[in-house]
């Protein structure tokens, strides 16, 4: 069923909308992100 | 999946739908442009005096009352309305990239803690399907072979030239 063509030779009934699509690209070098401070997470409210 | 290439790949994507939106409105444009073209021929009354058009009658008749078609039912075809929303669409959808272009530097670096790198992907995703929604109005957008092949190789080749990297 994928990849069917209709008659003008360019729809496909693969969908309607946004297709998915596979990356193209590599992704560059990177660097390890910090894990979570879990002493952000208390909520940042203060008392007085 | 390390969420660094989560947030690679979801950008990776977003570039190839703002080329799949262009080319696409590129296509229905010059589609536009030749309906445009035709009924300007077809009304253009000093063309329709033309003395060819005594031999070939049928095919002047014929060309006209396909004109007046074309006219009648333009307002409710479903082209007409996707170039509309396209035209809006692929602009934004390119400030949309931009935006979270400028992220990247800050992820790859490490500067960015996994849980909110991965909050980023899923704003990346739901703005993106908001202006998808919003602009078509449940309009169907059926694939386009060509511009499917476009966007891929156009990302490719940006991909390439901004970040000097090898494609998958």
């Amino acid at each position: 069923m994928s990849g069917k063509k209709h008659n003008d030779g360019d729809f496909s009934n693969k969908g309607f909308g946004l297709p998915p699509l596979e990356p193209v690209s590599k992704m560059p070098p990177i660097k390890k992100p910090p894990k979570p401070d879990k002493n952000e997470s208390s909520g940042g409210k203060q008392s007085g | 999946m390390n969420v660094q290439l989560r947030f690679w790949n979801s950008l990776d994507e977003l570039k190839q739908h703002c080329f799949y939106i262009y080319r696409y409105k590129e296509d229905l444009e010059k589609h536009n442009r030749n309906m445009n073209m035709f009924l300007a021929f077809v009304s253009n009354s000093s063309i329709g005096a033309w003395i060819i058009w005594q031999e070939l009658d049928w095919l002047w008749a014929a060309m006209v009352a396909i004109s007046q078609v074309i006219n009648a039912v333009r307002p409710y075809l479903a082209t007409e309305n996707r170039l509309k929303a396209l035209r809006s669409i692929y602009p934004e959808m390119e400030s949309i990239f931009l935006k979270y272009e400028n992220q990247w530097y800050a992820v790859s670096e490490g500067r960015i803690a996994e849980d909110r790198i991965f909050a980023l992907v899923g704003e990346m995703d739901k703005e993106k399907n908001q202006l998808f929604n919003t602009h078509l109005e449940g309009l169907a957008l059926p694939t386009r072979e060509s511009a499917l092949d476009y966007a891929k190789d156009a990302a490719r080749s940006f991909f390439r030239s901004r970040y000097g990297i090898v494609e998958n």
